[in-house]
């Protein structure tokens, strides 16, 4: 069990940047996510901390130990890759117990050790094969057990889920957080995929161009974006963005989004007339017949079936809102919708920052 | 693959039976001329089948030329060289084994550095090392003698050994260096989170991987050494350390060229080669065609 702390952390290759003074903590246990656009950094910061890339600047530790500098066969960190990485010659048993055998551990208790794993991942029955005889799913786990024997400090995790279907992925899922809460490892799981994130992180580190945009539990995340890339990145289908300008109306805050339409929103220290995005969420706008609705002008219905996302037009903008109940809504119709209480999150237009 | 009309398949067919004759055939010859008399071979030139057979050529060049049965027993003269045939065999298999074992080593070991270490001259030296090798071996002969001179090295296996290794270098780097190219990074990197150095990791993973192209570049670099005959001819001249082509070059001057005897020479010298090849069999058609589909 280990605790990584990363202060300053800057990569370079040759002139060109790619992470830019990174300071994150990741606690004793804790499951953290790294998300963050393609191209953004999450490989190779996840590959710093393991030691496959030299660190151009600041600082990794390793329970307060520097591990800069120390090799990767020396840190105690097991990584699974996307490939898997999978040694294509040798068993899946021998793939399990390849680092147990280069630590010298006897021959009997790696075999126990092995067979203990295979049976938590279902792998029991598959030992005597060799990796191009497994499904993806299975060289999937069989990537998990290599690192679950070695019991490391640190698990490292690179969109391990993202070369199965959709349909194994959520069962990966489901079994990797049923694992972590389990063995209680310290992990760092890479990641595009938001909902991964979401349901699997105790902390989520969201990235964009090698900086870190915003750190914190996935509904704090949710609920208090630090701006519009943290607001837009967490959360599906992606919170409405409306752009108007703030006004103050009978000593609360609003935002006149144009044609006539002023909405509620909270109190900001903003200027009156300053540009602002006015954020709501799909599912927090509720059909209303109260006078500070807005017209909404249905233009697409889309039924999930465990909801209803419809797209439409308030003040000539679109907007996105989602319904639990069956409806029989027809393009043209025209409803009046209202944001939920406290629901309404302002950003500046021009720095895309949390108003607050 | 995609489906071939029967008379594509059958002219495909012909063509390979073609190059396969090609290859084949004069080995045929040089069976029939092996278990017969040099005055057989001889009296009649349209014969197909020969109209005696005997072992003594075999018998001739195992014993040294001490057991020169029928054939050659009351014949004035026979070359030196065919008296020292079976030394020349050995050291013809010292010379290739540790020429292939060598080349293979230094090859990987370059292949390593080149595809996996972010060296940039390496990729320099690898091309210079290539243009050089167009030098035809002819012109470096000279120099090359004078060199192993300088070193002591003439008359010795060492350095025809030394001097094959540098000649065959290049080629097993040209088939080794796709081979690792092709081999996901993801591997070692794997491998040294395990608890393996880079060097650990390369011999523990990448090598086993590479077994492939290491049996086909292996077994080239063997065929060349073994049938090399420049280099020893050069650098050797004392009988003790001659090899098999420089015995077979022996046989042949301006008063006598011993046909038959030749001939079993050739036979006997094929028997390595064709066992090296049968025992890698499994991995060479793989290794030869390695990189061309994928997956
Ligand atoms: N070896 C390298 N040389 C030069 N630039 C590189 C190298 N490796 C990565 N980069 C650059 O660093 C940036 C971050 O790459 P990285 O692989 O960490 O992205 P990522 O967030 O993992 O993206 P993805 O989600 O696509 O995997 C990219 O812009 C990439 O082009
Ligand atoms: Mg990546």
């Amino acid at each position: 069990m280990a605790h990584v702390q990363i202060q300053n952390l800057k990569k370079s290759y040759g002139a060109v940047q790619v992470i830019h003074d990174i300071d994150v903590g990741i606690d004793e246990g804790e499951f953290v996510a790294l998300v963050g656009p393609s191209g953004c950094g999450k490989s190779t910061l996840l590959r710093m901390i393991a030691g496959l890339e030299d660190v151009t600047g600041g600082t990794i530790r390793l329970n307060d130990r520097v591990i800069n500098d120390v090799a990767p066969k020396d840190r105690d960190i097991a990584m699974v890759f996307q490939s898997y990485a999978l040694y294509p010659h040798m068993t899946v048993e021998e793939n399990m117990g390849f680092a147990l055998k280069l630590a010298r551990v006897p021959q009997a208790e790696i075999k126990a050790r092995v067979a203990e794993a295979a049976a938590t991942l279902n792998l029991t029955e598959y030992l005597d094969r060799h990796p191009r005889q497994l499904s993806g799913g299975q060289r999937q786990r069989v990537a998990m057990g290599r690192s679950i024997v070695r019991s490391p400090s640190v698990f490292l995790f690179d969109e391990p889920l993202s070369n199965l279907d959709a349909k194994l992925r959520v069962r990966m899922r489901t079994e990797i957080k049923a694992l972590h809460q389990r063995l209680g490892a310290t992990s760092v799981y890479v990641t595009h995929d938001q909902i991964e994130a979401m349901t699997m992180a105790d902390k989520i580190v969201v990235m964009r161009a090698g900086r870190i945009e915003q750190v914190g539990a996935p509904l704090e995340l949710y609920d208090d974006p630090a701006n519009v890339f943290v607001a837009t990145f967490i959360g599906s289908p992606a919170i409405n963005l409306l752009s108007g300008r703030y006004v103050e109306r009978d000593g609360a805050g609003a935002v006149d989004l144009g044609h006539g339409v002023v909405m509620e929103a909270p109190q900001v220290g903003a200027e009156p007339g300053q540009p602002c995005l006015f954020g709501i969420r799909p599912e927090h706008l509720e059909i209303a017949e109260s006078a500070d609705a807005a017209d909404f002008t249905v233009e697409v219905i889309e039924p999930t079936g465990s909801e209803t996302i419809i797209t439409g037009r308030i003040a000539g903008q679109e907007v996105q809102m989602s319904q639990r109940e069956r409806t029989d809504l027809k393009p043209g119709d025209v409803l009046r919708l209202r944001p939920a209480p406290g629901q309404v999150r302002l950003f500046d237009a021009e720095t895309e920052a949390r108003l607050k | 693959m995609r489906k071939m009309t029967l008379r594509t398949r059958i002219l495909m067919n012909l063509a390979n039976l073609a190059c396969i004759a090609f290859l084949i055939l004069p080995l045929v010859p040089v069976i029939l001329g092996a278990f017969q008399s040099e005055r057989g071979l001889q009296a009649d030139v349209h014969a197909l089948l020969p109209v005696e057979y005997t072992l003594d050529n075999f018998r001739l060049i195992l014993s040294g030329g001490s057991d020169k049965g029928t054939l050659f027993q009351d014949i004035s003269y026979l070359p030196n060289s065919v008296t020292w045939f079976p030394n020349a065999f050995l050291n013809s298999v010292i010379v290739g084994a540790l020429v292939t074992v060598g080349v293979l080593v230094l090859a990987s070991l370059t292949a390593f550095t080149v595809t996996r270490l972010n060296v940039r001259w390496t990729g320099w030296l690898m091309q210079i090392n290539m243009i050089s090798r167009m030098v035809p071996l002819i012109v470096l002969m000279v120099p090359l003698f004078v060199v192993l001179r300088g070193f002591g090295l003439l008359n010795s296996l060492s350095g025809v050994i030394i001097t094959e290794i540098g000649l065959l270098l290049p080629y097993a780097i040209i088939i080794l260096v796709p081979y690792f190219q092709q081999l996901p990074k993801e591997l070692e990197e794997s491998a040294r989170l395990d608890g393996c150095t880079r060097f650990t990791a390369f011999i523990r993973i990448l090598l086993p991987l590479c077994k492939p192209a290491l049996a086909a570049s292996g077994v080239i670099m063997f065929i060349i050494s073994w049938h090399e005959l420049l280099i020893p001819l050069i650098i050797v001249s004392k009988p003790e350390v001659m090899t098999v082509p420089v015995v077979l070059a022996g046989l042949v001057s301006d008063h006598f060229v011993f046909f038959t005897v030749m001939m079993a020479i050739c036979l006997v010298g094929l028997l390595p080669t064709l066992l090296l090849v049968l025992l890698l069999q499994k991995y060479l058609v793989k290794g030869l065609t390695a990189g061309a589909v994928k997956g």
